[in-house]
């Protein structure tokens, strides 16, 4: 059942009524057999993968915790991460020669997991010794689709209101306001520039330049709208049934530099492959100076590029992104002694073309992202250098809804991207004056409106 | 509980009060499909008759470049007939079925109606009309609740019967990204895209003498002066010839959907005192292999119901009008073809209506005997 299906949210409804009228001591079984239920719709023949895999961390994790000697936990600690990683190896291996579709939420759950049987290997009290509720974190269903990727020693501590019979109704209504915010993004942002990137797509050979430049800037924001929407529902979801999610966002499209975005763009990826990959690598590669950073840094972005696909398109992605981040780190102290001694407007007039070069850049590197094959990425970066030929078609000559869409959405999905600077003094009059129910029901009204006629499917569900 | 319960109720009260009734299209242009259907068959139900004998003309852009009525009911010097031009551009029997439904539920308010057609060999036309997205976001406020279930069964693609089910339930859910455009001019023109019309009353004056091609005719050497790059990527999508197994595949699909709601139609006007009358329409300037009919290719008159009110006028009636000269650009005719199409498609109807009231034909097919269009 897909987060934008009419469907979905009737089943919601009724499982987030039943959930309030359990007594409290089964919400958390019940939030646990709803999340399995949820999966069950996806993937039924990989539940069992899913609970075998939970089943088997949990057993090593409290092994893990019960083992004194550090040989013994070191064990531990390889049996747990082979036992996590080895399916999704699998799945993302086979997925290039063979062409099997991966169950739905490895890679989620996958890094839950890690990043579990990880901090007790650091600290033994990051065990958890409640199955159910260590089966409701690893499992848990707003999250699996995309994540966010959040941490035990995050969720946990959640469950104790979930188990006392808490009902936060703040809480209840942030989350349908985030539903309806999220779908809003997806459905009408991100869907309405897939279409003028996926008319563009299918036959690039036949639009001018211009319009290829465009396309590809539009990606970007239609990733961000597809995705950070898709966020939203599903910390919305969570939240209406008490457990809040990590952000995945935070305005990444105001970045003025590589890292700083990175800082802002899937967060929780980031957050987890610096603490568990980017970190001890950097260590081990302390004595190599510069280099050993420029090491760590293309390692970690060419993993988040592999993670993506096995595929060249992917890795280049990862590379280029290293490559990007590896030069802007080298820079950047000397950069910001260098504009610290210059008056304020040039500083702003920095931060300006930072936050343009940092999403041109991006955009550049999602050519890679975007592309079925190498030859589609560089055919595309030829078009744009002039240096392949382009077709005729302009602006012009696309339909008027898809041009509509181009022109409204973009500077919007540019807008939600950046943070949406001052939205909250903008809405405050509204928020004011229009009882909260009223607004729903017009969000709703404009939702509904609004959509595409053909719904694009969550680009960051493949992986 | 109360929150989400009042804001569903606002959701469905704004959904009803703007998109069941049409109130929307209010407040869009007539260049829309949604509001020309909406606001044509609105008006169109509740009109009172005019005490003539009302002829709709129905069909797609052909027809609406090809039939200019004023000319018709000027032209009529007994003042007992009136064509009322209702074509719409990218319509099809589907759509013409529900619409028909609408605004004559009684199968007896019109003399005659024209049903066109591009051609009445059935040709490997590639687009799926049967699964057509706009089909529901422009029929849906037509449609009664006892149309829902057949019309979201008619589509054939899961993910276009998907959104029709979303239609019959909001119908808010077929108004799109088209109706903010469309309803603010500001953004109309800020947009414009490539389907800008051209269609004065007098229709345009351009024809396509200067259009040339290899003598293959699988590429264009010369376009028209007044072609835009959207007519010459139309051009030349027309002269991509299918290979043998698709022509036959799109051929037999379009045979379905052509026979079955045009059949739809006759079955619904049989027994009526309205003649029903297929006129198939001049094809094109030249030939256009993309849509070149297979050998052997079904015809549409023997894959219809036989009714004694209906009536196929003669294929080669209008074949003299399919040269360069009458045609604006490869599918639809110019001011001098719309001339003469709309008077001779007059007379014919009004021969077949009222043949005490009709002049001496003065047809393009009058040229019948001198054989047809050069291609």
């Amino acid at each position: 059942m897909s987060f934008t299906s009419l469907v979905f949210y009737l089943a919601l409804a009724i499982a987030a009524l039943m959930f309030y009228l359990l007594p409290s001591r089964w919400r958390v079984p019940y939030l646990l057999a709803i999340s399995c239920a949820f999966y069950a719709t996806w993937s039924p023949k990989y539940l069992a993968l899913l609970a075998a895999t939970v089943v088997g961390v949990y057993w090593i994790g409290r092994k893990l915790h019960d083992t004194q000697t550090e040989t013994g936990k070191k064990t531990w600690l390889i049996g747990g991460l082979i036992l996590t990683l080895a399916p999704l190896v699998v799945f993302k291996v086979q997925a290039v020669y063979v062409g099997w579709l991966a169950p739905v939420g490895l890679s989620y759950y996958t890094f839950k997991l890690i990043s579990y049987i990880v901090e007790i290997y650091w600290d033994d009290t990051a065990v958890h010794n409640n199955f159910v509720e260590f089966a409701c974190f690893a499992s848990f269903g707003p999250q699996m689709l995309s994540g966010p990727i959040q941490r035990g020693y995050e969720f946990f501590p959640q469950l104790k209101d979930v188990r006392s019979g808490k009902t936060d109704f703040a809480q209840i209504e942030s989350g349908l306001s985030l539903i309806i915010g999220g779908l809003m993004m997806k459905m009408i942002v991100g869907d309405q520039l897939a279409q003028f990137v996926t008319l563009i797509d299918a036959s690039p050979g036949t639009y001018r330049r211009s319009v290829l430049l465009v396309s590809t800037l539009t990606y970007a924001a239609q990733l961000y709208a597809d995705f950070a929407g898709y966020t939203n529902i599903a910390i919305g979801i969570g939240r209406i049934f008490g457990i809040d999610s990590p952000p995945n966002f935070n305005g990444p499209f105001s970045a003025a530099n590589i890292q700083d975005f990175w800082r802002r763009w899937h967060m929780s990826l980031t957050r987890w492959l610096t603490d568990y990959v980017f970190m001890p690598v950097r260590m081990s590669t302390r004595r190599l100076g510069n280099a050993g950073l420029v090491l760590s840094i293309v390692l970690n972005l060419l993993l988040i590029g592999i993670w993506h696909g096995l595929t060249w398109t992917f890795a280049t992605f990862g590379l280029v992104q290293g490559i990007f981040m590896g030069v802007s780190a080298l820079t950047l102290k000397g950069r910001n002694d260098f504009f610290a001694r210059a008056p304020s407007s040039v500083r702003k007039l920095r931060y300006l073309i930072g936050v343009l070069a940092t999403y041109l850049l991006w955009s550049f590197s999602q050519v890679f992202f975007q592309a079925r094959t190498m030859g589609f990425a560089v055919q595309r970066l030829k078009q744009l250098a002039g240096t392949a030929p382009a077709g005729s078609l302009g602006f012009g000559d696309l339909r008027t809804d898809i041009s509509a869409s181009l022109y409204l959405c973009l500077p919007l999905a540019l807008y939600l991207g950046a943070g949406a600077p001052g939205s909250q003094w903008l809405a405050r009059p509204i928020i004011r004056f229009v009882p909260n129910w009223v607004i729903y029901g017009c969000a709703l009204l404009i939702l509904s409106a609004l959509t595409t006629s053909s719904g694009h499917s969550f680009v960051y569900g493949q992986f | 509980m109360l929150l989400v319960f009042l804001s569903v109720l606002v959701f469905f009260a704004g959904d009803n009060l703007l998109f069941r009734t049409a109130l929307y299209t209010r407040f869009l242009p007539r260049i829309t499909k949604e509001a020309k259907v909406a606001q044509f068959a609105r008006v169109e139900r509740g009109r009172d008759p005019s005490g003539r004998k009302e002829v709709l003309v129905t069909g797609n852009s052909r027809m609406e470049y090809g039939f200019w009525d004023g000319l018709a009911n000027s032209n009529d010097g007994s003042g007992q007939i009136r064509f009322i031009q209702a074509a719409t551009g990218g319509s099809s029997e589907k759509w013409w079925y529900y619409i028909l439904k609408y605004v004559d539920p009684n199968h007896d308010r019109y003399s005659a109606i024209v049903i066109s057609t591009a051609d009445y060999t059935i040709t490997p036309f590639w687009d799926d009309f049967e699964n057509d997205p706009e089909t529901a976001e422009v029929l849906t406020p037509l449609l009664s609740w006892n149309d829902w279930p057949a019309f979201i069964g008619s589509f054939t693609d899961e993910n276009v019967r998907e959104r029709a089910k979303y239609q019959a339930i909001f119908t808010s859910h077929s108004a799109g990204i088209g109706m903010l455009v469309n309803s603010t001019r500001i953004l109309q023109r800020f947009a414009g895209g490539g389907e800008r019309k051209i269609l004065t009353d007098a229709g345009p004056p351009e024809n396509v003498d200067q259009l040339q091609l290899t003598a293959d005719l699988s590429t264009v050497t010369a376009y028209p002066s007044h072609f835009d790059s959207f007519r010459r990527h139309e051009t030349n999508l027309y002269l991509n010839r299918p290979s043998a197994d698709a022509a036959r595949a799109l051929t037999a699909r379009n045979l379905l959907f052509h026979s079955y709601w045009a059949g739809k139609i006759l079955e619904e006007y049989r027994g009526s005192p309205t003649r029903i009358i297929f006129v198939q329409m001049p094809r094109s300037p030249l030939p256009l292999p993309a849509i070149e009919a297979i050998p052997g290719a079904p015809q549409l008159q023997a894959n219809l119901p036989r009714q004694s009110n209906v009536t196929f006028l003669d294929p080669e009636e209008f074949t003299s009008l399919e040269r360069p000269q009458y045609f604006y650009d490869i599918l639809h005719m110019n001011a001098a073809g719309r001339r003469q199409f709309t008077l001779g498609l007059a007379d014919r109807v009004k021969a077949l209506i009222a043949p005490q009231t009709s002049a001496a034909p003065v047809s393009a097919s009058a040229s019948k005997s001198t054989g047809s269009a050069s291609r």
